[in-house]
């Protein structure tokens, strides 16, 4: 990309450049609709502030920098320096004395080297999506962005069009599985990459499966972070399965992040998701479910924290399109510093969708007078018959209670930490009981809880 | 131990204390009493620190120390503990998670290693006994979901667990039965001795039947209007506060 040139017409002239390779390796389904997105793409090109979903957010940092890749084809040369990557390079990021299937996407390369699925689940299909692309697979076909239906926005235009690599999971019909997946983004920050993955995780029916996916530096990036990743994830739930899903960004000096999570519900489907972000200098998350099937369940609970001047957006939507679902959203977030957290949460009941539950709350701390949240609750309801309620707070922390614990000798700052870590923890994780097949997620949720703590400890007040 | 001079202190602008005297010594109890908005409450958050106080004139000089240089916390590093009249809810943070780190802070503040958790547990089970707090309840989040009676005793268990040189007890009996009443008195009692000292904060005689007072101050308009011995207390309560205010306006 030269200095000139904006990322718009780059990103058109670079799939110009590889169409031949995205012929070869895409199967023609897959092919048409990248053609799709490119056209969106230079038709409408990137939202502005004046778009009202990203009203809050301003991505000028994201097309503004100067992207001297796209991750398109595997290069010999990367391909070295993926391999020369140790499994001790992975390890330490992983959950301690959590048993997963690993894999590995290192700049939206999916790795073969270092994922290890150990479950072996019979009729199963775990593998990088881009193997499914050129042979004639019907699951691709199917589902391969299935659950994003006609492109509305740039970026899943942008990963639509050049997404190759990424996460395939697909569980057969009444299998839980024992380990969770952990699916690892790993990011080398070499030169200005714009990074596109692509993950698909289909639950067949009365399929059970926990799903952990978390993005991390390798250690011997420097401070400048200057990729971009882009990546979506989408999740199919078929009826009466279920699927626990975490997405953890935790980790310092992370890329700017713009990550879907797209889910489709059938009937008696439970999809349960934790969000945690901790850092990050522009992240965005959307969160969207789609319930197409009677007596299904969703919950989305999320934590976020804002310090050091990062920009923390939580874009939702729980779209209720049949009768008798229950949606409960809870989210909460501390933002410090001068940085800017955007919580933006919509209930759509649609007109045949009666006896829904939709609920929503977002509950937010700001430790610092040049802290900014915007906190964007929606309810569209169309339905007569609904129980429907959503909420937003913001606030300081309470004096009273502060008081109270210094009147015992506990020093101020102590105190503080201590009512923002208690602020947080009634939304940690998404199994009050374990029981003994998914004690797993107890192990998850207590890392959660050490990371929550130790991000409360550093922050400053 | 306890020497206030003149203090004065006001509220938004609003004088409520008005030259407060009172010399308090160790192992004496002391009783402030008086009616609604004479400045009971307003001497306790003085004397503890509370933030939206106005400190306009006078001294509070404790074991040597201005006591209205300390942040509230020092002050409870130097002895001084508030039994709240309001106790405060915290979700998420359990009774023992609360006093583990309010001891551990203090001790930390006098140079004193943390108290290792079996230490800690075993001291906080005796203390629970005496006010009759439960296992469970310390395990649950500080005052949350508890009764004006187990927020009371709430109040007199840190107190024990604190083992201050100074206790005020703020309108304790406030909200209280007569069992709780005597639970709480009772508690309060064991734990007074020849080194410490309370201040007793009350609107009515009740409490003083169980927490025997040395002196009785009356508290009236911002100012010690009256002091006596434990009989006072019951002049009050035959009398009613008129009978102050029909000596203090001639």
């Amino acid at each position: 990309m030269n200095s000139k040139e904006n990322l718009k017409e780059y990103l058109i002239k670079e799939f110009e450049r590889n169409k031949e390779f995205f012929k070869n390796n895409s199967l023609p389904e897959i092919f048409e609709k990248r053609l799709e997105a490119i056209k969106y793409l230079s038709d409408f090109g990137f939202p502005t502030r004046k778009d009202e979903e990203w009203r809050f957010t301003n991505i000028n940092p994201i097309i503004k920098n100067n992207y001297s890749s796209l991750n398109i084809n595997k290069s010999d040369t990367f391909n070295t320096r993926i391999n020369s990557i140790l499994k001790s390079e992975i390890n330490k990021h992983l959950i301690k004395n959590l048993n997963v299937n690993l894999i590995v996407i290192i700049n939206g390369f999916y790795s073969e080297k270092h994922s290890v699925i150990k479950e072996k689940i019979p009729s199963a299909q775990i593998s990088n999506i881009a193997d499914f692309q050129k042979g004639n697979d019907d699951l691709i076909k199917q589902y391969f962005n299935k659950s994003l239906g006609n492109i509305k926005d740039a970026f899943t235009a942008i990963n639509m069009a050049f997404s190759t690599n990424g996460a395939f999971i697909y569980i057969p019909k009444n299998v839980s599985a024992k380990n969770p997946f952990h699916i690892l983004n790993l990011n080398i920050s070499e030169e200005n990459t714009l990074i596109n993955s692509r993950n698909i995780i289909i639950a067949d029916v009365g399929s059970d499966i926990t799903v952990l996916e978390s993005y991390h530096n390798i250690s011997d990036s420097g401070l400048q972070n200057s990729n971009f990743i882009n990546s979506i994830t989408e999740i199919f739930l078929k009826p009466n399965s279920r699927v626990h899903y975490y997405k953890i960004q935790k980790d310092n000096n992370l890329p700017n992040i713009v990550h879907t999570t797209q889910v489709i519900q059938e009937r008696d489907s439970k999809f349960k998701s934790f969000n945690l972000t901790l850092n990050g200098t522009i992240v965005r998350n959307n969160l969207n479910s789609l319930l197409i099937g009677e007596n299904s369940e969703c919950i989305f609970n999320g934590i976020y924290v804002g310090d050091n001047g990062s920009l923390i957006d939580n874009h939702t939507l729980v779209d209720h399109a049949v009768p008798n679902c229950y949606s409960n959203e809870y989210y909460k977030g501390i933002i410090g510093d001068e940085s800017k957290c955007v919580f933006n949460g919509k209930i759509l009941v649609r007109k045949d969708a009666q006896k829904t539950n939709a609920y929503q709350s977002n509950k937010n701390i700001l430790i610092s007078d040049k802290a900014t949240i915007n906190a964007k609750p929606q309810l569209e309801i169309f339905a007569d018959d609904v129980k429907c309620s959503h909420g937003a707070t913001s606030g300081r922390l309470n004096a009273d209670e502060l008081f109270y614990m210094r009147a015992r000798g506990i020093p101020e700052k102590i105190a503080q930490r201590l009512l923002l870590f208690a602020f947080l923890t009634d939304v940690v994780g998404l199994g009050n009981n374990y029981s003994d097949s998914k004690k797993y997620r107890e192990l998850i949720d207590k890392c959660i809880i050490k990371v929550i703590s130790e991000k409360i400890n550093s922050i400053n007040l | 131990m306890l020497t206030i001079k003149n203090l004065k202190a006001t509220v938004e602008g609003k004088e409520i204390l008005k030259g407060i005297d009172l010399q308090v010594n160790l192992g004496e109890v002391h009783a402030i009493m008086g009616p609604n908005g004479s400045g009971k409450s307003t001497l306790a958050s003085v004397l503890t620190g509370r933030e939206g106080y106005q400190v306009t004139g006078g001294e509070v000089i404790f074991e040597g120390k201005n006591l209205l240089e300390l942040s509230p916390e020092e002050r409870a590093r130097e002895g001084i503990f508030l039994a709240f009249q309001y106790p405060v809810e915290i979700p998420g943070v359990t009774i023992t998670n609360f006093m583990k780190t309010a001891v551990n802070e203090i001790r930390k503040s006098k140079g004193l290693e943390p108290m290792n958790s079996v230490d800690f547990l075993k001291l906080i089970r005796e203390k629970a006994k005496l006010v009759g707090i439960s296992k469970e309840m310390l395990s649950r989040y500080v005052n949350v979901g508890f009764s004006g009676g187990e927020k009371k005793r709430n109040e007199i268990f840190q107190l024990a667990l604190m083992n201050p040189k100074l206790g005020i007890l703020d309108e304790t009996d406030s909200g209280l039965d007569i069992d709780a009443l005597k639970i709480v008195a009772d508690g309060v009692n064991r734990i007074k001795s020849d080194n410490n000292a309370f201040i007793v904060i009350t609107h009515y005689q009740r409490l003083l039947n169980y927490i025997i007072p040395d002196y009785v101050h009356v508290l009236y308009n911002g100012r010690i209007e009256k002091s006596g011995s434990k009989e006072l207390a019951l002049e009050l309560e035959e009398k009613g506060y008129d009978f102050i205010a029909s000596e203090v306006m001639p």
